[in-house]
């Protein structure tokens, strides 16, 4: 057995990196209690920034998705199980998934139903999210992830944004900072503003990643959800919700 | 050749009791010409202070080295002048600030301009505004993603869509001006920069009699009564100046 990091009452086995970013690095852990129980295998997602002239502003980041995504109990959001903020490597412990949606659409074997059950998934883990008002703003198909069970979890919470907090710097000014990936921006994002809505109009545009627009409704789905004023969008996600819904069960018939 | 006749000018902090972060630099004479320009130190950040008073000190070099100097040039500059704040204090990496300058020669106004500070012209009786403001608020209208009624239920009318701020691009406004198409009958040119703190209480009347609007002594003058008056909601600075070509 290799060498094992305490975490509270866990013992940690590292197995080896399954993924890296800016950040730092995602690897594969296996989880034993303080008996050496096996409890499973995980994800650990540690913070080792590579521009260490960020490393203040990554740790910040961190640490808010820590927070932000540990706060969160819902079957669409990856649940975080262990995390230790302290020290030189910070880290955070989550549910080990199989794929993600970026993965399983190019692979090519998801049938229509299954695309749109996957969508459905993602729409009620983002609606959860705005109701604690908080907006993703960085969705996209690699950062939902499938699980052994087939569920689709929302994930990578670095650049969710707290709507109340943004409203305590508003006396003061500030300069707008634009972030996510461009080709899922709602064009307001360039002018730094994110709402239900900005999430809304990514979401669209993973919906229309799905290549599902000759199912009946998917398109108009697509095209609500995309509108380039905001206003013209759906305003909330519970409408997306209701209208996959529907779509859902046209195809079921 | 081109003579100042008057101007007017104040700097000063929302509360007494904290620095101010805005910086002027009132009218300077530069070859045959005459600079002026405020810088607003962008308030969410530390350093933003010296930020501002580093982008008059540095405008001021490089303008006096070189009176020809290209606009984007100007910016670029003063940007890599900002970067090298935090070469030693990391904290003071996201200070950030605006700029509006003014540099009148040969007959032309040149301006230069990134931020929310304001330039304004006298044209006829009224000032018209040369400058437009790179906020968030601006963008959303000009791209025509929210209409103003629904810009007013929003917030982010403080949020700036470009400064001068390491990692934050520059946007830079050039105008070009003759300056004879704005000299009245006796060859007179008016012109009035202000920070946000000022155009926020000028914007809301826009407007002085006319023996006011056209001394920039009094124009300041009242201005900052009328400030001082509804209580300042920022930082507020003003440079106005009368030339005669």
């Amino acid at each position: 057995m290799m060498l094992m990091e305490q975490c509270g009452n866990y013992l940690i086995e590292p197995v080896g990196v399954i993924g890296r970013g800016g950040f730092g690095c995602v690897e594969k852990i296996n989880l034993y209690n303080m008996y050496q129980g096996f409890c499973g295998s995980f994800a650990r997602k540690i913070f080792s920034p590579v521009d260490e002239s960020c490393r203040e502003e990554f740790l910040r980041r961190f640490k808010r998705e820590v927070n932000y995504q540990a706060l969160c109990s819902n079957s669409y959001i990856v649940p975080v199980v262990l995390h230790s903020l302290q020290g030189d490597r910070p880290y955070f412990v989550m549910s080990l998934a199989d794929s993600d949606l970026t993965h399983d659409l190019r692979a090519g074997w998801m049938s229509p139903l299954q695309k749109l059950e996957a969508v459905r998934m993602v729409l009620t883990g983002i609606h959860y999210l705005h109701c604690l008002k908080y907006y993703h703003r960085d969705i996209k198909p690699s950062n939902v992830l499938r699980f052994s069970d087939g569920t689709y979890k929302v994930s990578d919470f670095g650049l969710v944004k707290n709507a109340d907090a943004g409203a305590e710097s508003e006396l003061l000014t500030k300069v707008a900072r634009g972030m996510g990936t461009e080709k899922y921006a709602a064009p307001e994002v360039y002018a730094g503003v994110y709402s239900e809505r900005t999430d809304i109009y990514a979401l669209g545009v993973l919906i229309e990643d799905m290549n599902m627009s000759d199912i009946p409704g998917v398109q108009e789905l697509i095209n609500k959800s995309t509108m380039r004023r905001p206003a013209d969008r759906y305003q909330i996600v519970e409408q997306m919700i209701m209208h996959i819904n529907k779509i859902i069960e046209g195809v079921s018939k | 050749m081109i003579k100042l006749i008057s101007s007017g000018a104040f700097s000063k902090p929302k509360d007494k009791s904290r620095a101010n972060q805005d910086s002027i630099l009132p009218p300077l004479a530069i070859e045959n010409g005459i600079l002026f320009a405020i810088a607003d130190g962008v308030g969410s950040y530390e350093g933003s202070g010296l930020a501002s008073s580093l982008a008059i000190k540095k405008l001021k070099e490089l303008i006096e080295s070189n009176f020809l100097i290209e606009t984007h040039a100007v910016f670029k500059s003063i940007k890599e002048t900002i970067n090298d704040i935090s070469l030693n204090q990391l904290s003071l990496e996201q200070s950030a600030t605006t700029l509006t300058y003014c540099h009148v020669f040969d007959e032309k106004i040149m301006v230069g301009h990134v931020g929310d500070c304001r330039l304004y012209i006298k044209s006829g009786s009224k000032y018209l505004q040369i400058t437009k403001d790179h906020t968030q608020h601006q963008k959303l209208l000009d791209e025509k993603l929210f209409t103003k009624a629904e810009l007013k239920k929003m917030s982010g009318k403080n949020t700036l869509t470009s400064a001068i701020s390491k990692g934050v691009p520059l946007d830079v406004q050039e105008v070009s001006l003759s300056l004879v198409d704005y000299a009245d009958e006796n060859g007179l040119v008016n012109l009035v920069v202000m920070s946000d703190g000022a155009h926020h209480y000028w914007h809301q009347r826009p407007t002085f009699s006319e023996k006011t609007m056209i001394n920039p002594l009094s124009f300041c003058s009242s201005l900052l009564k009328r400030i001082e008056r509804g209580g300042p909601v920022d930082d507020y600075s003003l440079i106005a100046i009368q030339i005669k070509i």
